[in-house]
């Protein structure tokens, strides 16, 4: 029996030992080398590497805070823009992030025309104070505890496991339906940042349609409608128009994405 | 001559007598008020004073102080008593301090304080017990209580306005008699290093008001003002005590420094001037330093009083990279089908648990339990059928006695047709099935009772009957 258990841990050490290293050792030194290069004001070159991280999919909110970092460095706001966004969505409340964040909405050239409701923000607060996936993990585990609580119900019949449930029913379906509203406004109100200096948005494809209004580097829109090659995007509730896809970078980033941001 | 001495005697004795025996009632107890200075100075302390002579045992007592308008007054609460021998005559007076500070010039009066009291007057007709000396107690009364109401005189206080000041410093605000001294720490310093400058300003007046002489200290310290330090008591004479100033100096560069004498312009009361106090400071050596500047205490005596001032940003840049390899472990984003795996898959673990639990429920119901026989009998029949006869029609008789249990929802071993057609009846079964069901029951008991051999045709057909007819009876 001992020999069994010590045999047991032993393969789990061997495992543990060989998973760790394959995971982190490939990717330590180009980050490694990015930092390096961020020391060395060559903040490019950290982007580069940093960049090649995140096309290997790795999706981490301190790697997309360094990409903002480093962008910022680089005076290329609408990219360092773009990933402290991202590094927010799955990180919400870190300090460093939004000081940042806050410092280079600050360079940007266009005011704000569409704020979040201050009301939404009370009502929701959750969902404005909490990362996205920790809505998503505390839902289902919410809800891994109400249906066990309801089968120790129902395999025990003690009403205490019933009223348990009940109590935990609540919040429960609260974050699920929290949880599902961020995946459908990830897949369908998708929000991008202009990427270059400015940006003209016109009231169709082509070059030669009329050029509606200008938009600078880090601006927030939200995308409408995509085409082959272009996003119909809104800034605010009056100013809506065509840009290419090539100007504005999407917030949710999936692994498939192009990690380049130009 | 001797009848002339005696006569004069006599008239010098009823000369000494007749006032003492006239007045021993009207001065045995009575009160008096007086005023330290009846012509103050505006914010000049001043003292009223109340006092009650008493030859004779008094109680009740309970004094009306006047109203004081015009006047802040603070009472002195420490009431003493002490005997004084007045005329020849011991008493015992006991005295009430007021502090009185005039605020605004005029005539003003004081009103009438009234005390009310009892004199005790002992009751000579009364014969003393031996238990006298015990109870000789000033608590316990024996004897009458004459009350009386005793006043003093109104008195008029003329308050004179402070003359006009037009010196070069600030008038300080006390009005009194102060003194000031100053005293340096350590003269000799080096650049960060702290020494503490106290100024202190003593003496009786409106201390309590003094603030601190202004300090014309060159621009090569920094100063950090602690908290005052007062030591003042209430007495008889008023306010007295003294109030001590300290602060903080910390040289930010070498060199020979003489600081500038301290001033402060009080009124003085005594001599109905202004008069201007100077203290005088040593020269501060301050030679260069090898760390940094000092830093006064978070806490303490010394501890550093300086402006609060919104915070502000003095550069702009962003905070540094994160270094730790945690920025390459994944994080898996949230997608549809596993929001829909999570949310089902424990859902469908409950399902199974409600499924299973009925299915054990059913197990034990004599319904599931006769439906079950009458299918392993159908399926015994079917094998034995070519090979044992016998076997083969008690499994039919078995099939079909569990089947028609099963539909009235009992359990059983055997039935006769009369029975299991009345058990049909009574559960609602269709009489034409009822009829039926007994009709095969009674051909397979006929067969299984005679012995006759049926053909496999036969056997065939009747194996078929039965199967039909439990289906219909176990739907």
């Amino acid at each position: 029996m001992i020999r069994s258990i010590r045999i047991t841990v032993w393969m789990a050490a061997v495992l543990a030992l060989w998973c760790v290293p394959s995971a982190a050792s490939p990717l330590a030194r180009p980050f490694l080398s990015g930092l390096e290069a961020y020391q060395a004001g060559r903040y490019d070159q950290a982007v580069e590497q940093w960049e090649g991280i995140v096309s290997d999919g790795v999706i981490n909110p301190e790697l997309f805070y360094n990409l903002g970092n480093a962008c910022l460095k680089a005076d290329r706001l609408g990219p360092a823009i773009l990933w402290y966004e991202r590094a927010a969505r799955l990180r919400p409340n870190d300090p460093d992030l939004r000081f940042n964040l806050d410092y280079a909405r600050s360079l940007t050239r266009d005011r704000a025309e569409e704020a979040t409701i201050p009301l939404a923000r009370i009502l929701f607060f959750w969902n404005y104070h909490l990362s996205r996936p920790t809505i998503a993990i505390t839902a289902l585990a919410g809800n891994l505890v109400f249906w066990a609580l309801l089968v120790a119900w129902r395999l025990t019949r003690r009403r205490g496991f019933f009223r348990t449930a009940v109590l935990v029913a609540a919040p429960t379906f609260v974050l699920i339906l929290t949880a599902a509203y961020n995946l459908y406004e990830d897949g369908h109100r998708r929000q991008a940042v202009i990427l270059p200096g400015a940006v003209s948005v016109r009231s169709g494809h082509q070059p030669t349609d009329t050029e509606l209004f200008v938009l600078h580097a880090g601006a927030k829109v939200r995308v409408v409608k995509a085409s082959k090659k272009h996003y119909q995007i809104r800034y605010s509730a009056d100013k809506i128009g065509w840009i290419e896809q090539e100007a504005a970078g999407l917030i949710v980033f999936r692994i498939w994405d192009d990690a380049s941001v130009k | 001559m001797d009848r002339w001495r005696w006569l004069i005697s006599l008239l010098w004795l009823l000369i000494a007598v007749a006032p003492a025996a006239a007045g021993e009632t009207a001065r045995e107890v009575w009160v008096e008020a007086t005023l330290s200075d009846p012509t103050p100075y505006v914010g000049q302390q001043i003292t009223y004073r109340f006092a009650l002579f008493q030859s004779v045992r008094v109680t009740d007592a309970t004094f009306q102080p006047p109203a004081f308008d015009g006047f802040s007054a603070e009472e002195i609460r420490d009431r003493a008593s002490r005997r004084e021998t007045i005329d020849g005559r011991e008493y015992v007076v006991t005295e009430v301090y007021y502090v009185l500070i005039p605020l605004a010039p005029g005539t003003h009066t004081i009103g009438a304080a009234t005390l009310q009291l009892g004199i005790v007057r002992p009751d000579r007709q009364r014969r003393r017990t031996p238990f006298d000396d015990f109870f000789d107690d000033p608590f316990i009364l024996r004897g009458r209580v004459e009350p009386r109401v005793l006043e003093t005189k109104p008195m008029a206080v003329t308050v004179r306005p402070l003359p006009p000041w037009d010196g070069p410093l600030p008038f300080s605000g006390l009005v009194g008699e102060f003194d000031m001294t100053a005293a340096l720490e350590n003269p000799g310093l080096e650049v960060g290093d702290s020494t503490t400058l106290t100024v202190t300003v003593q003496g009786s007046g409106n201390i309590m008001d003094a603030t601190a002489p202004r300090i014309l200290v060159p621009d090569a310290f920094k100063t950090y003002a602690d908290a005052p330090d007062e030591q003042i008591e209430l007495t008889v004479d008023g306010y007295q005590g003294k109030k001590s100033f300290r602060t903080a100096l910390v040289p930010v560069q070498a060199g020979e420094f003489q600081l500038p004498g301290l001033q402060l312009t009080y009124f003085d009361v005594t001599q109905g001037a202004y008069r201007t106090l100077n203290a005088a400071l040593p020269a501060l050596t301050v030679a260069p330093g090898e760390t940094a500047p000092a830093v006064p205490p978070a806490a303490g005596p010394m501890a550093a009083r300086s402006e609060k001032s919104l915070v502000t940003f003095t550069g702009r840049d962003i905070l540094p990279p994160k270094e730790g390899l945690t920025a390459l472990t994944p994080h898996r984003p949230l997608t549809w089908p596993v929001l829909l795996l999570g949310l089902l898959l424990p859902a469908g673990v409950f399902g199974t648990v409600v499924l299973v639990q009925r299915a054990r429920r059913m197990e034990g119901h004599p319904v599931a339990r006769m439906r079950q026989r009458a299918r392993k009998a159908l399926k015994t029949a079917r094998a034995q059928m070519a090979t044992d006869p016998s076997a083969y029609l008690t499994a039919l008789y078995r099939a079909l006695t569990s089947a028609i249990f099963a539909r009235i929802g009992r359990s059983g071993e055997a039935l006769a047709w009369k029975e299991a057609e009345t058990l049909l009846r009574d559960h609602g079964v269709d009489p034409e099935l009822a009829r039926q069901a007994t009709g095969l029951l009674t051909r397979i008991e006929s067969s299984r009772f005679s012995g006759a051999r049926l053909s496999p045709e036969e056997r065939e057909r009747l194996l078929a009957r039965t199967r039909q007819m439990v289906r219909r009876l176990t739907p």
